[in-house]
């Protein structure tokens, strides 16, 4: 099992006390994976939030050439108790990068969504402080994507003056 | 209309009860503003979640030096709709500029800080906003990744081919109406010009859009009705109109 002590490192739990710790703890799933192999597939359903105990995970873009793939670098890696997944809470619920194993061997917790809206609703306060680091998140990513298309908008206008 | 009547509308409201919005009630505001007055500016605190309640918001970008128009609008907000989330995300600063962009606009402003205090006080209502303005957030997002690239906010290029057989055939009725819907839209984003003949005469009067990052599509048969049409639902809406087409997709 998951010890608490790893759960509080994960930022969204970070604030939570034991008690609430544990309610997470019991939601969560072991999976494991070797090099190579993939975790998760750009563009489809998104149904677990994930978060690495050992090992390395590669994300990766593989959108559809001509689509335009999300402000995320096409690559980027996550190391111990980093969560990933998060786009099953956000519309439209779909994976927005493929995730593989990038180490020899890697041990990830798995929770499923509905597991945690479930305990969310149950405890707010849990679903409160996840929800609020959730829209931090998501919400940098956005401002990220606006000021790049501000960037590039604002140069093509100064080029035609 | 006071505050109270219209949160129940608000999109990251729907879930509250009565006595729920009653409270956010108590530290709402409204406040109206005229055509071109600024809501909210690009990098200061940000201080209130705003809801349109009545007209258009813009969302702009500034440049240095230069008054704001529309070309810098990055996306629009209407009635039942918030802007100004980043009052809820760190390090809570407007990252665009916000203009009334209507005849006029009343917005309620929800002060940050009271609003944050009661989102920690009653979690279970915090957990039911922040899940609604998440999605509000999300679909936002989509929406803006989607429509970078297209009409109404890229630039367009439109071209009236204006050779003898064009203009013979009603061209300059054409390039009228195009003027005519380009300075009524007050959009300044679209670049008007003559071309040549395209060697189909049969066809003409022929007109060419070209969409920013996208194909460009030859119309063919045009007048002015069919000119307006054009305007309005393929560069500003970005819906070609098949039944003009000529040709389609190329560069």
């Amino acid at each position: 099992m998951i010890s608490l002590d790893f759960l509080e490192k994960v930022a969204c739990f970070s604030c939570l006390n034991d008690d609430q710790l544990k309610m997470v703890q019991e939601r969560a799933e072991i999976a494991e994976f070797n090099r190579g192999e993939k975790i998760f597939t750009h563009g489809s359903d998104a149904t677990h939030v994930w978060i690495v105990v050992e090992g390395d995970v590669e994300l990766r873009s593989e959108a559809p050439e001509g689509v335009r793939a999300t402000v995320e670098p096409a690559v980027s890696f996550m190391a111990e108790a980093n969560a990933f997944g998060w786009t099953c809470f956000v519309p439209p619920y779909k994976y927005q990068l493929s995730g593989y194993c990038s180490s020899r061997h890697c041990k990830l917790i798995k929770f499923d969504r509905e597991d945690l809206t479930e305990l969310f609703e149950k405890d707010p306060v849990i679903g409160l402080e996840v929800m609020s680091y959730l829209m931090g998140a998501v919400g940098q990513q956005f401002e990220q994507l606006q000021d790049e298309i501000a960037k590039h908008r604002g140069h093509e206008i100064m080029s035609n003056w | 209309m006071a505050c109270f009547d219209w949160l129940p509308h608000v999109e990251a409201f729907q879930t509250l009860t009565e006595t729920e919005l009653k409270e956010i009630d108590g530290f709402c505001r409204e406040k109206e503003f005229s055509h071109g007055d600024r809501i909210f500016k690009e990098g200061d605190d940000a201080t209130h979640l705003y809801v349109v309640t009545e007209g258009l918001v813009d969302l702009r970008f500034d440049l240095p030096a230069r008054e704001t128009s529309e070309a810098h609008t990055l996306s629009s907000v209407q009635e039942n709709q918030i802007c100004g989330w980043s009052s809820m995300v760190p390090p809570f600063r407007y990252k665009l500029s916000a203009y009334c962009a209507s005849e006029r606009c009343r917005v309620i402003m929800i002060e940050r800080s009271r609003f944050q205090d009661y989102l920690r006080g009653y979690p279970k209502s915090g957990y039911r906003v922040l899940v609604e303005l998440l999605k509000v957030v999300g679909k936002r997002f989509q929406k803006l990744q989607g429509t970078s690239d297209d009409a109404p906010l890229a630039l367009a290029k439109v071209t009236v081919h204006m050779a003898t057989c064009g203009i013979a055939a009603g061209a300059r009725d054409v390039m009228k109406a195009l003027t005519e819907e380009v300075s009524r839209s007050g959009r300044q984003n679209v670049t008007v010009e003559t071309g040549s003949c395209l060697g189909k005469c049969w066809s003409e009067p022929n007109v060419t859009v070209q969409i920013h990052n996208q194909g460009s599509v030859v119309y063919q048969k045009m007048d002015a009705e069919k000119m307006r049409r054009v305007f309005n639902e393929h560069i500003i809406n970005g819906k070609v109109q098949k039944d003009c087409v000529l040709e389609e997709g190329g560069k």
